[in-house]
């Protein structure tokens, strides 16, 4: 005597992104990380549009100005000026650009090369999964400063360099983090029923195990971008990076670095863009984790 | 057993050869006279040439001279650096201990702070200590190491003077460089006055140390809550707690010691990390080591020494963490036996 | 007085859609040196009585409950601590899955020895190894095993299910509980196994004197070794009393369909019939029924089953059904 299905009213179960997103956004810490990332992308694209003055113009007349809530500052110069009377908040914006934006565009590119090789490789197995492991073990020994400094040695200061020194040390974390969750996920039961189905590599790839690795990669993202942006201010704070006029906030930090005593402006605001960016990316980060996990909770 | 190691082993020469030859392709990328960045002789004699075509087999084919190169290197012999005209090796083996000492305190105080900070936050899962201590390590996590080293400067350094700022050890104390760990050094040396020496070394260890330790704490914290979390969910930590025993002896011997792998697994992947922010601390700090060594024969193009240490850093890292690995394989091969030994 | 009493135990859990009560009014109680067996398909909630009881749910259920008494003290209102000892000396429990629940990086004599711990009385520090050693012996032996040092020195994964859950009755019953909960003790074991575990409960109870909640999706075991039982259905107690009676005389049309659900194989079953059970399945979480849950699938449901039925007593036997089945016959066979 069962009725039929009109008894239950309809239950929408949400999609798995769908529940990520709705756990994401029920931590308040997280999307304020959202927000303020946002907020970066927006001045790096907008960067030319936004900046009081252009890029590296020098007001002589105004050296070393301190910020303007300093009873000596001007509202013109809204963060004060270096010592060679460039506006700090000018540079800051066209910095957003340079750190910020670099290291976007690096972390993408690193991560298609890294996730393709190690998806290859994860996929493999005997001897080709050996080579590419090895070879993926003696890059992940080199850290990105000694990196940046081959490539500096060779051809001399440069953002190009610092890219491809940052970008090229990030490619092993992303195939060493594909790798290994390829491989989890082919140890996994529903992996060999679909094999059993019949399914060839490609089919198995794309059906079962993208879906169930993106996961991960996108954390892996996250953490990707902030490493890039703290080594990328490195570089630029060692004088490994950008020469003037463009700018960039770990170079300026270590252009202030001499006036720290007279002028410790020059040093706090590009250290507090750098711990902002970085931060809003880690909360990111971090709420995307929580995400996950109370989704599989 | 035995296996394992042998292909830990192969491993091991496999990626050295590997960092080799990428360390030799630079050589062949480098501008300059290739004998000069080889071994850092500006103008030899044409005794001296013989002798270095000899060693570096410069006339025969590219294989040939990848081998003179590996030879030449693993025998010690670095070349001259260009600025000083010293031996490499010397150089080396005076400046490395630094590096070493600031890099294992700092180690020492991550796992000491971060294993019990993260245990009792995943103690206090979802309760305030838990969300104050991931939200700390968060903080931390994102604090650019220059500019902490440059506010604990400014601060503690300058404005109220508590801390020096550069340098290990006050110039007023000739220490003998024993072993190159300053600490242990004043013990073994015969200084009148040991103990006001050793306080001084030690206040000067106590800034690089920690703004070099910060990072890898927050590290530890999080992967050692991760881990313990989901240990504690496991089945045979619910049986033993419905069996009664105290919650000490199951975080202590039924927890910990699963959840350690992943952070000690971690930690060799941290190192790399680990030597580029000792490099940046040496640099803030003006603390005499391989950091600063390495930073100026860049902003003097000194090819010799950079590709010496290039060498000992990415080798020392690989033989660390190849250490690290066999020490974790043969603590858990008693225990799993051979069937779970999986690469 | 009964050692366990339960008196409308709820345990509600937290979900997006608000607070569901997955076990409503559950009563139960146990007697010294009885033997009491649960049933009830998987879903019904069982182990979460018998967690419930030993205070190792995490924190996302809440219980509450009119009595949760054992022996007399209110479970409910006792502090972690004072819990913990409680559970480390006088209740018990044996679990599903026998070789999860030891640590696999430690030998299993070591964690002998560890839930020895406390259990020395009178014995001066220097003997209690000796006196451990001397006592896990015997422990092994009365659980059945007989080479105890080979067992002793070796790590989970080397020993078979059988042998893990006879170590774990052999932890359990170390410090000579007087309540032991077995939930599904013998579900992965192989028969020859499951009888040998079973005879050393019934041993235990007769010599020991050890009250025994078993609990089982069972019916055959149940009926073998049993002396009263508990019905249970998605959350809701159904049916409980002696189990000769019940089986015999069911009231509940849920208890009728499990034991008619048993095959017999005496009677021979035309080929390709379809065999015994109640159409429909168990309700999720989300799609409980009102009143009595049982509602949507029985055969005997009418419109007062979207009350909860009261727990109705007759001669020892408490039901709870508006329209109990073969009660005419009872009620007759009373007067």
């Amino acid at each position: 005597m069962a009725r039929t299905s009109h008894i239950y009213q309809d239950e929408i179960i949400p999609s798995p992104q769908q529940q990520i997103w709705r756990n994401f956004s029920k931590s308040p810490v997280a999307m304020l990380g959202l927000w303020v990332f946002a907020v970066f992308i927006f001045i790096s694209i907008f960067a030319p549009l936004l900046a009081p003055y252009p890029l590296g113009y020098q007001h002589t007349s105004a050296l070393l100005m301190p910020p303007s809530w300093h009873p000596e500052g001007h509202v013109a110069f809204f963060f004060g000026t270096d010592d060679l009377g460039r506006d700090i908040l000018s540079n800051l914006i066209y910095g957003t650009r340079t750190t910020f934006g670099a290291s976007l565009l690096v972390t993408f590119i690193a991560l298609f090369f890294g996730c393709v090789i190690g998806i290859f490789s994860g996929m493999s197995h005997g001897l080709k999964s050996s080579v590419l492991n090895h070879i993926l073990d003696a890059t992940l020994a080199i850290p990105s400063l000694l990196l940046a400094i081959v490539f500096v040695a060779i051809s001399g200061p440069g953002m190009t360099n610092v890219m491809l020194a940052v970008g090229i040390s990030l490619t092993p974390q992303f195939m060493r983090a594909t790798h290994n969750a390829v491989h989890h996920e082919l140890s996994k039961e529903y992996v060999t029923a679909t094999k059993l189905d019949g399914a060839n590599k490609s089919q198995i790839f794309i059906n079962s195990i993208l879906p169930n690795i993106l996961d991960a990669l996108v954390i892996q993202i996250t953490l990707a971008i902030s490493v890039a942006i703290i080594d990328i201010a490195t570089l630029g704070f060692l004088k490994l990076g950008v020469q003037s006029p463009r700018s960039e906030w770990g170079a300026m930090l270590s252009e202030g670095l001499d006036l720290i005593f007279l002028a410790p402006w020059n040093v706090a605001f590009p250290g507090l863009m750098i711990f902002t960016s970085v931060l809003s990316i880690n909360m990111i980060g971090n709420g995307l984790q929580r995400a996950l996990k109370e989704r599989i909770d | 057993m035995w296996f394992y190691v042998a292909r830990r082993f192969n491993l091991f020469v496999l990626t050295l050869g590997i960092l080799f030859l990428l360390v030799f392709l630079m050589h062949k990328a480098l501008p300059g006279d290739p004998l000069t960045n080889l071994s850092g002789i500006t103008s030899p004699t044409f005794n001296q040439l013989e002798l270095l075509d000899e060693q570096y087999q410069l006339s025969g084919s590219v294989f040939n001279q990848y081998l003179g190169f590996v030879t030449e290197r693993l025998s010690g012999n670095f070349g001259l650096s260009l600025t000083s005209a010293q031996p490499i090796l010397d150089e080396i083996i005076q400046r490395l201990p630094a590096t070493i000492e600031l890099c294992i305190y700092a180690m020492i105080i991550a796992l000491s702070v971060g294993i019990p900070l993260g245990v009792l936050a995943s103690f206090r899962y979802k309760k305030v200590t838990d969300w104050l201590i991931v939200s700390m390590s968060l903080i931390c996590y994102s604090i650019p190491i220059f500019w902490l080293g440059v506010i604990g400067i400014m601060f503690l350094g300058l404005e109220f003077q508590l801390l020096p700022v550069a340098g290990r050890l006050n110039l007023l104390f000739q220490v003998e460089p024993v072993t190159g760990f300053t600490l242990i050094d004043i013990m073994l040396s015969d200084l009148t006055s040991k103990s006001q020496a050793f306080k001084d070394a030690f206040f000067h260890l106590i800034m690089p140390t920690i703004t070099l330790a910060l990072f890898p704490v927050t590290v530890v914290i999080r992967i050692t809550r991760t881990a313990m979390l989901e240990e504690l969910n496991t089945n045979h930590i619910k049986a033993a707690e419905a069996r009664g025993i105290s919650p000490l002896i199951i975080v202590l011997h039924h927890a910990l010691p699963n959840a350690m792998k992943p952070v000690l697994a971690q930690v060799s992947l941290q190192l790399s990390t680990l030597l580029t922010s000792a490099m940046v601390t040496e640099v803030i700090f003006s603390w005499p080591g391989i950091g600063t060594w390495l930073m100026s024969a860049i902003y003097q193009r000194d090819f010799p020494v950079i590709s010496a240490g290039i060498l000992i850093c990415a080798g020392l890292i690989i033989i660390i963490s190849i250490v690290s690995d066999l020490i974790a394989i043969a603590a858990t091969t008693k225990r799993r036996g051979m069937h779970h030994g999986k690469n | 007085m009964p050692l366990l009493d339960i008196r409308n135990l709820t345990i509600e859990l937290d979900t997006p859609d608000g607070r569901i009560k997955a076990i409503d009014r559950v009563n139960l109680s146990i007697n010294p040196g009885e033997i009491r067996g649960l049933v009830g398909e998987s879903g019904s909630g069982k182990s979460l009585v018998a967690k419930a009881i030993m205070g190792i749910l995490s924190d996302r259920w809440h219980v509450s409950a009119d009595r949760l008494r054992y022996n007399g003290i209110d479970l409910l209102s006792l502090s972690a601590r004072e819990r913990r000892k409680l559970m480390g000396s006088e209740i018990a429990m044996v679990f599903q899955e026998p070789s999860s629940c030891l640590d696999p990086n430690d030998t299993v004599g070591h964690q002998l020895h560890e839930s020895l711990a406390k259990v020395s009385p009178g014995v001066p520090f220097w003997q209690r190894k000796q006196w451990r050693e001397v006592r896990i012996r015997q422990l092994l032996h009365k659980v059945g095993i007989k080479d105890h040092l080979k067992i002793m020195d070796s790590y989970p994964y080397e020993l078979s299910e059988g042998m893990c859950q006879r170590v774990l009755i052999a932890m359990a019953i170390a410090y000579k509980p007087r309540l032991l909960i077995a939930d599904e003790p013998t579900t992965v074991l192989e028969s020859g196994a499951q009888a040998q575990i079973f005879k050393l409960f019934k041993k235990l109870n007769q010599l020991n004197d050890v009250s025994i909640l078993l609990i089982s999706h069972d019916l055959v075991y149940i009926e073998n070794w049993t002396q009263t039982i508990t019905v249970m259905y998605s959350g809701q107690t159904v049916e409980s009393g002696q189990t000769k009676d019940i089986f015999q005389q069911p009231f509940h049309p849920y208890t009728m369909a499990l034991l008619r659900s048993m095959p017999h194989f005496e009677n021979k079953l035309s080929h390709k019939s379809q065999l015994n059970a109640l159409s429909g399945c168990v309700p999720t979480l989300q799609h409980l029924p009102i009143g009595c849950r049982l509602g949507p699938r029985c055969p005997n449901a009418q419109r007062r089953c979207v009350e909860m039925p009261k727990m109705k007593k007759a001669r020892g036997h408490y039901y709870s059904c508006h329209f109990p089945i073969n009660y005419d016959n009872a009620e007759s066979n009373n007067e």
